[in-house]
């Protein structure tokens, strides 16, 4: 068709994914893309690129992505043959190295007049509707490979039977009809859970139903028992009919299922291996769409899950030395309530000179919050849980968020701090902070010390670099108090500094404005008392963690 | 809770004449040496009120000069006289299971009427009330499974044959306390019946037991099924909306003047478990697999909840009342039954609909050779219906395996009532699977019948 429809596409993640395909491969790699989107919305989600990829491990991609995406397209680059065949009303680009090297987005708008860039509106992070199933699986041993089969057959069937309850009780089935809007769609929050029915009650059909059957199996034997929880998500659009949204979600989780077939099926291979399967979103940095990981369970620790890691990583252009996949960026472990990146709500801030400031990811940590009463001595405790949820939601370090009470214990098991200290009321500073983060979380960290508030502003060029190059919230302590600086702007010319600072002696409900007046604020140099010492604990991030 | 003394009894207005008949043909039974007819009084709990919709005569035993040997201690009772005399409390708690099986869920006995002379009536009262709490019992575990609470008032009425005047105590069965005196009213009944279809599949393997009871390995299949049916995870919908617990059934009654039916869509959350969790166990493997046209009944004025425990016991009861009326059926296992796979066939359901009482929908249960006229005798029976001919039996609910079917080696998805996507890989690898396995089998059938030839 000469009159190519249009086809809108992210560019910074077409040269993000490229250039960390050329971390993992090399440059000179010859190689071609893949594009995985939306035909409905004339949509490029996801452009990747591969030095060589089969059918297999194609459908395994297909079925970790989320259930509006398909393979649409491919990028030609160069001479280099393709090695996927362009679906049918689907897309190729051809392109040249050279224009993914220097970012030449116009130049591959000429080569591909169908491109356009992706609308102001489309885009951010997407809203979408969380479900869980579970159900139990046995398994009769000599027979488990064939039985477990069966089992996930008979659960496609009755997933083709389910309808999904939203919060305000309102049904989202296949007896929806086009026209009708669906209830969650326009709707502010960003993400819905729904409550995943299986109907009980098909359709009347024309036949006699069976009269109920019984069948036992030979003897008694041994038997696998596995429960399997399937929590699945499917994006949500504001323009869903119910009929579009359900239609989504039954296709999510029919690739949910798929992969976790697979998995369950190369575990039973595995003598001894578990067959506990888990649940894992991700939205990796510049993604549109979420990516759909469920593994077994024991994986995350093994040495094994840093190899299937490392292999999605490579798969899916994500970073080589840095963690997309770790179980602490799982978008279903959140801790629900907390504020995540409340800086991002930060507007109409006039910048001095040149601002940096924390790489996303971390939750809102001050008094008073999980019903702990921490009044007047636990800011350096809620810096530190900032910090470590900073770690633990970027995947470069493992385990949880502290408590006031195991830091206390920590800081005691290392004979920093005598017994009695578990359980008081007692100040924490940045050096106790450095211990915790090194011992429970082997996290290395730098400490800028200052004899004055004022040598803090001086020193501002220090903390641009940090935020620039590591990005870790910084924990600052000093004339009684603790904060964590999560940005800096400064002028270099005039020296002038101001402070994007995290306040963790905010009392307030964790909701948005009361908490971003409270808690979240740009402060100039004067916040820092001149009389007083400040040190500063940089929190530095481990290497190749993936 | 609400004091005994305030519930109100309420018969179908056109059980009006029926304690002048009873009465005449109980006079015709003492002649012939029956002292006491025994009746089984079939009908709902609804709020503060008990609503009956018929009647059913405890069948008097056919066999005059059998042996029979009760729990009454009384043994070789060779003749009408003596056993119509004395009350044989197994019997009438048998007879009542069986009109319990027939019954849809929300309908149960919710008493009995005894005709009898004043002395014989009290030499005879301790009988009565312990049948009463037998029948409750039995209609609790048949219903319930004894998952959910069962009402447990229940009605003792005394018709007095010499001076025909009626007396009648509601009785808590469970909570014992004094009896209070009620008053029969009759009233113009109507039943809604809750229409819906619940088709299951169920796997579970579980503990093997000593003894060779069917019965109970099955009840142990469907117990965790059965639980999740009680508990919260059960949603329902009644013509398309859903509704609080305590709202009414049907809020405007005049409107349902042309219809007795509500439509139910059930569905299961399945997402009663959030951990990965294995375990291992030495166990037995059952698939149950069930399509089950449910009318359960309720009186007009129930509320939600009634409506739905309604449903479950209609669907619990369909299954046990099946189950053991399969078992009974069943000759005595061979040794061994363990070694070899098993299939078993419940009895299809052939129903007739109760001529007083609106829109009462009953049970009887054929097994795989049983006609129409099996259920009009069952029906006559048991339940003192005056059905007559096979029209009035509706069969056509259910239909027994056919041969292929019942070589197939599992049924587990016997209710795909919508096949996959046809491009979903997963399907189409399980699709390619079964091919592959069906070759497989006719090879070894072959094989086998080439072996068994030579």
């Amino acid at each position: 068709d000469s009159r190519m429809k249009e086809w809108s596409i992210d560019w910074d993640l077409l040269y993000q994914n490229y250039t960390n395909f050329t971390a993992w491969e090399g440059e000179d790699v010859p190689c071609f893309g893949i594009l995985f989107g939306s035909k409905e919305f004339s949509r490029i989600h996801l452009p990747l690129f591969t030095k060589t990829i089969d059918g297999p491990t194609l459908h395994q991609m297909r079925s970790l992505m989320s259930s509006d995406l398909e393979l649409i397209g491919v990028i030609k680059v160069g001479a280099y043959d393709v090695g996927v065949t362009v679906p049918k009303g689907g897309i190729e680009i051809k392109l040249h190295r050279e224009h993914l090297v220097i970012r030449d987005s116009d130049g591959i708008k000429r080569a591909n007049s169908f491109l356009v860039d992706v609308p102001g509106a489309d885009g951010g992070v997407p809203r979408y509707a969380v479900a869980r199933i579970s159900f139990n699986v046995t398994l009769r041993q000599g027979n488990e490979p064939h039985e477990l089969a069966s089992a996930f057959e008979a659960q496609l069937t009755i997933i083709e039977t389910m309808s999904f309850l939203t919060p305000d009780k309102k049904v989202i089935s296949s007896r929806s009809t086009d026209k009708e809007k669906s209830p969650i769609s326009g709707t502010g929050s960003p993400f819905v859970r729904l409550l995943a029915m299986q109907c009980l009650s098909p359709p009347p059909g024309e036949e006699e139903s069976l009269v109920p059957i019984v069948r036992v199996a030979k003897g008694a034997t041994e038997c696998r028992i596995v429960s399997v929880p399937l929590e699945v998500s499917a994006v949500v659009l504001d323009s869903d009919s119910s009929l579009a949204l359900h239609k989504r979600l039954l296709e999510a989780f029919r690739r949910r299922l798929d992969q976790t077939h697979n998995i369950m099926q190369t575990a039973l291979r595995k003598k001894g291996a578990s067959l506990e399967v888990i649940s894992a979103l991700f939205l990796p940095t510049g993604w549109s769409r979420h990516l759909h990981i469920q593994q077994t369970a024991v994986m995350e620790s093994e040495e094994v899950g840093v190899e299937y890691r490392r292999r999605l990583h490579r798969l899916f252009n994500l970073p080589r030395s840095f963690p997309a996949l770790r179980s602490g960026q799982n978008l279903l472990s959140s801790t629900p309530g907390l504020l995540r990146d409340i800086h991002k709500n930060v507007k109409n801030y006039k910048s001095c000179g040149e601002i940096a400031v924390v790489r996303p990811g971390y939750d809102y940590y001050h008094y008073m919050q999980q019903g702990f009463d921490d009044c007047q001595w636990g800011c350096a405790y809620r810096s530190l849980q900032t910090i470590v949820s900073w770690f633990l939601i970027n995947g470069l370090a493992d385990g949880k968020v502290p408590t006031h009470k195991e830091i206390q214990q920590c800081l005691v098991d290392i004979q920093d701090k005598p017994a009695n200290f578990v359980g008081s009321k007692k100040w924490i500073g940045s050096t106790e902070l450095g211990f915790v983060l090194e011992t429970k979380y082997n996290i290395q960290y730098k400490i800028m010390t200052t004899n004055s508030g004022i040598e803090v502003a001086e020193r501002a060029r220090e903390l641009l670099y940090h935020f620039k190059r590591v990005g870790s919230p910084v924990m600052i302590g000093g004339g009684q108090l603790a904060h964590t600086i999560l940005g800096v702007d400064m002028n270099v010319e005039t020296g002038e500094a101001r402070f994007l600072v995290l306040d963790p002696h905010y009392t307030g409900r964790d909701e948005l404005p009361a908490a971003l007046s409270g808690g979240c604020e740009w402060k100039t140099a004067k916040f820092w008392q001149a009389d007083a010492f400040y040190n500063c604990l940089m929190p530095q991030i481990p290497i190749n963690v993936i | 809770m609400l004091a005994l003394q305030e519930m109100a009894l309420l018969f179908e207005k056109s059980l009006e004449t029926w304690p002048e008949t009873a009465l005449k043909e109980s006079l015709e039974l003492e002649k012939k040496g029956a002292d006491i007819i025994v009746y089984f009084l079939c009908g709902s709990y609804v709020a503060d009120e008990i609503h009956v919709a018929h009647i059913a005569k405890c069948p008097l035993p056919d066999t005059i000069d059998a042996e029979v040997t009760g729990s009454t201690g009384i043994h070789n009772l060779n003749n009408y006289d003596d056993l119509s005399k004395l009350l044989d409390l197994d019997w009438i708690v048998d007879h009542a299971t069986k009109v319990l099986r027939m019954l849809p869920g929300g309908v149960t006995i919710v008493g009995i009427t005894a005709i009898c002379c004043k002395k014989v009536f009290t030499d005879q009262r301790l009988v009565l009330a312990s049948a009463l709490k037998k029948i409750q019992n039995r209609a609790a575990a048949l219903s319930t499974l004894d998952l959910a609470s069962f009402p447990s008032r229940m009605v003792l009425i005394h018709i007095d044959l010499t001076t025909k005047k009626m007396q009648t105590v509601i009785t808590d069965v469970v909570h014992r306390g004094p009896d209070s005196p009620s008053q029969v009213k009759y009233a113009q009944l109507k039943w809604i019946s809750l229409v819906t279809r619940v088709a299951v599949d169920i796997r579970q393997a579980i503990d093997v037991i000593n003894e060779d009871d069917f019965y109970k390995e099955f009840t142990n299949a469907i117990k965790p099924w059965a639980t999740s049916l009680h508990s919260s995870d059960t949603v329902y919908m009644f013509d398309d909306e859903f509704k609080d617990d305590a709202e009414a059934l049907v809020k405007d009654p005049k409107k349902m003047k042309n219809s007795n039916s509500v439509e139910v869509f059930m569905y299961m959350a399945s997402a009663s478990s959030s951990e990965p969790k294995e375990s291992a166990k030495i166990g037995e493997v059952f698939e149950v697999t069930f399509d089950l046209a449910v009318r359960a009944t309720v009186p007009i004025k129930s509320n939600i909840a009634e409506a739905k425990r309604a449903i479950n016991q209609h669907i619990i009861r369909q299954l046990m009342g099946r189950a053991s009326l399969h078992y009974e059926s069943m000759e005595l296992q061979e040794e061994g039954r363990r070694a070899s796979p098993a299939l078993h066939q419940f009895p299809r359901a052939a129903t007739t609909v109760i001529p007083s009482g609106g829109s009462l929908l009953v049970y009887d249960f054929l097994f795989e050779g049983d006609t129409a006229d099996d259920a009009i005798k069952n029906f006559n029976a048991l339940l003192s219906l005056k059905t007559s001919t096979v029209e009035e039996i509706d069969e056509l609910w259910e239909r027994n395996l056919n041969e292929g079917e019942k070589e197939e080696p599992s049924l587990i998805i016997q209710h795909a009532h919508k096949l996959p996507e046809p491009d979903n890989s997963l399907s189409f690898c399980l699709i390619l699977f079964g091919i592959i396995f069906l070759i497989i089998a006719i090879v070894v059938v072959a094989v086998v019948s080439t072996t068994g030839g030579s």
